[in-house]
């Protein structure tokens, strides 16, 4: 009978396919829209360039140094960071233009008198105007203007009479043969320093990097915003698939098929194991849609397929839970369907799915987010490809999302035998 | 149309002999201050088609309902081939085959599909429900259709499939809601057919319907509910015979504003069934002479262009139960 009802669900769903494919083919057009607002088939996420302006008004030779430094095309490269730096040199104006235009991420300014000061031993600040139209990009300008000057400020208080030296020599128009003395001097005391300065004593190691010898067994990745967004895309869009399956429920009660299954012999039960079964089977789908397209489509690596498989039945489970309880509580399908999609709506953005969760209010991250199962789910997910988490992470959210699918199932089942017994539905 | 339900014919000795297969004794339920069904008793034997006649809102559904399980009653006793449904709802479902008053079909589904699902929900294993279904196809006549999807029925090949779908396990008892309602003639016909071959298989059949001429054609006994209340039943023949075996007069004319009630007479030998402005029906109280009556009425004060005897209809007999037209 099982066998009869899951077939018969499956029919009707393919002789009226357009909602099914609607809903599935929505993951899809989504996935393909932040896929590539966030850079198309980039293997791991990485930043596109990030232009900005350098506006030299000092014009001194420590300035035009500075600037020589910042200006060698993609500064790092391949040398220090992966971050495709793009600086221009601009007159103040035409840099504020294009800043207004959103051409530039940021303009950084070096003021008049910078070498003086700074070769004086006085207080120097760097100017940065940023891109209020922008997040990222400006802010990695400004911790990379932090990590100079911290630098400046090293030389500064280290090489304090040197630097006294240094401008005699500069403001005499640099006689090299004044300089000798002086780089003699200079590397002596680097020499002298190089004991407290290499190695290194205190380093950092990214999770998973293998090539350094990572410690979690290749497991996890560096962060990729993409996938990041597309796990919290995935429990959204199952919320909403899931209220579709199971509010076939709401028809079966319209076309009285549900009244006449009641006229039987049989239990309510085998009807609404099916329908979950059925949606859960649907879900299922979706999520391998969405998640395998990010993939097919856009190369995000998924690192714990296994985990994530998983978490992701766990969680269509109680999603089929969820909007079965909806269904059984409500049994008129028009009041359902507006509380359904507020539900949906509410759970997806208050569990993080739509925006990060460190964006949320502290009280809201400590006390609300973690009853959310949206949250159990997201937060568990981006933790394992992410965070390199293990099973002793995945294995017991997953357990608690399936034990909540499993009593919500049971409390639907109940509400639906109180209100037949009431004759609600007959 | 032929019928297809295999259980022998039960036409040894009279049906009346027979121990019935639903025995219903004062069953009542209300929906708060409406009492939809008050203290309804009948029976229904097999072989048997038992007739609810009523007009809507009488309570025929919600009877239905709380034997076939889907309501509650607050008051009464329901029993299926002698066993207390209350007891075993299981059991005495297994007996039953229900044609619920609305389509209750997936549309989507063809006519076969249909009918082989609902087979299978009542039990029947995969193979036997699809020899039934076509054999069940053939017997509706629908065997060209089998492979079309139910929503590009017309309204009267859908009634037929509603119908087949609760008898594929071949039930005992049938309940049928109102299953004519809404479709055109020809369609009904086919359908009073079927129904009418079932009482051959021996199955027992309860009928609900507000059509007069269906309770007349198809039902072996009628009982006339109207309010939630059993009004009368019995046979045909013995409803009508409420009214007195002579017959009804119906007389006709011109006599508008006229009171029957003041004419002198009329009231102390007969019953007034109806009068309009143009006609007068009325029963003979006692067992009398139609031809006395009939100068008795020719008699009255106002004059009548013409009188006729006639047997008493249904509808007469629901008109003088309720003291309304069940056609109204």
């Amino acid at each position: 009978m099982f066998r009869a009802l899951l077939a018969k669900d499956f029919a009707r769903a393919r002789r009226n396919p357009l909602p099914w494919v609607i809903f599935l083919l929505a993951p899809l057009c989504v996935a393909g829209i932040i896929g590539f607002a966030f850079g198309g088939g980039a293997k791991e996420q990485k930043i596109s360039r990030i232009r900005f302006a350098l506006v030299d008004e000092d014009n001194t030779i420590v300035s035009r140094f500075l600037r020589g430094g910042l200006n060698q095309g993609n500064l790092g490269g391949e040398r220090r960071s992966e971050v495709p730096l793009e600086p221009v040199l601009l007159e103040r104006g035409p840099a504020l233009a294009q800043l207004d235009d959103n051409q530039l991420s940021a303009v950084v300014i070096i003021p008049a008198g910078f070498s003086s000061d700074f070769l004086d031993g006085k207080k120097v600040t760097l100017g940065l105007i940023k891109n209020p139209a922008e997040s990222i990009k400006p802010t990695i300008i400004e911790e990379g203007l932090g990590i100079l000057t911290a630098g400046l400020d090293g030389l500064a208080r280290n090489f304090a009479p040197d630097l006294a030296e240094w401008r005699k020599v500069l403001e005499g128009d640099a006689d090299l043969e004044q300089a000798g003395p002086l780089l003699t001097q200079l590397g002596r005391k680097l020499r002298s320093l190089e004991s407290f300065l290499n190695p290194p004593l205190v380093g950092y190691k990214k999770p998973g990097d293998a090539a350094t010898g990572g410690g979690t067994g290749g497991r996890g990745s560096g962060f990729n915003l993409f996938g990041h967004l597309l796990l919290g895309m995935a429990a959204m869009f199952l919320l909403f698939l899931g209220g579709l399956g199971l509010g076939d429920l709401h028809r079966e009660i319209q076309l009285r098929t549900l009244a006449r299954y009641q006229t039987l012999h049989v239990s309510l039960t085998p009807f609404l194991a099916a329908k979950v079964v059925f949606t859960g089977l649907m879900l299922v789908l979706c999520a391998v849609i969405i998640l395998g397209s990010g993939m097919a489509a856009f190369g995000v690596r998924w690192h714990q397929p296994l985990a994530l498989g998983v978490l992701t039945v766990a969680y269509a489970l109680f999603v089929a839970g969820l909007m079965t309880v909806l269904v059984a509580w409500i049994p008129d399908e028009r009041k359902a369907d507006p509380i359904r999609s507020m539900v949906s709506i509410v759970l997806g953005m208050a569990g993080g799915c739509a925006f990060p969760a460190e964006m949320l209010p502290l009280f809201f991250r400590t006390h609300v987010m973690p009853l959310l199962p949206t949250h159990w789910y997201t937060s568990t997910a981006r933790a394992v490809e992410y965070g390199g988490a293990g099973p002793g992470a995945w294995a017991p959210a997953a357990l608690q999302l399936a034990l909540l699918g499993a009593a919500l199932l049971a409390l639907a089942a109940w509400l639906f035998r109180r209100q037949f017994a009431k004759g609600g539905r007959a | 149309m032929t019928s297809v339900l295999s259980t022998p014919p039960g036409a040894a000795g009279s049906i009346a002999a027979m121990s019935p297969l639903l025995q219903v004794d004062h069953l009542s339920k209300a929906y708060g201050p409406v009492r939809a069904v008050e203290d309804i008793s009948f029976a229904v034997r097999p072989g048997e088609i038992y007739g609810l006649l009523g007009p809507n809102g009488a309570g025929k559904t919600t009877t239905i309902s709380m034997i076939c399980g889907l309501l509650q009653p607050d008051g009464g006793r329901i029993a299926v081939a002698g066993q207390a449904l209350a007891a075993d709802p299981q059991a005495a479902k297994r007996l039953m085959g229900v044609v619920p008053q609305e389509l209750a079909l997936y549309e989507e589904l063809s006519a076969a599909e249909n009918l082989e699902f609902w087979g299978r929900l009542a039990g029947l294993d995969r193979r036997t429900a699809r020899a039934r279904t076509a054999e069940m196809l053939a017997a509706l006549t629908l065997s060209d259709r089998a492979k079309d999807p139910v929503k590009t029925f017309s309204g009267g090949m859908k009634r037929r499939v509603n119908l087949g779908c609760a008898l594929l396990h071949r039930p005992r008892l049938i309940l049928l809601d109102e299953p004519t309602v809404g479709i055109d003639p020809q369609a009904r016909l086919n359908i009073l057919e079927f129904v009418h071959g079932l009482r051959a298989d021996g199955v027992g059949v309860l009928y609900t319907t507000h059509y007069l001429e269906e309770a007349e054609a198809l039902c072996d006994r009628i009982g006339i509910v109207d309010h939630g209340r059993m009004h009368a039943e019995g046979t045909l023949r013995e409803l009508q015979d409420r009214l007195g075996d002579q017959g009804i007069f119906v007389l006709e004319g011109a006599w508008a504003g006229a009171q029957p009630d003041t004419w002198p007479g009329l009231r102390e030998h007969y019953r007034v069934l109806s009068h309009t402005d143009r006609q007068l029906v009325v029963a003979a109280l006692s067992e009398r002479d139609p031809a006395d009556c009939l100068r008795e009425l020719l008699a009255l004060p106002v004059r009548a262009e013409n009188v006729t005897l006639k047997r008493p209809s249904l509808n007469d007999v629901f008109l003088q139960l309720t003291g309304r037209n069940l056609r109204e």
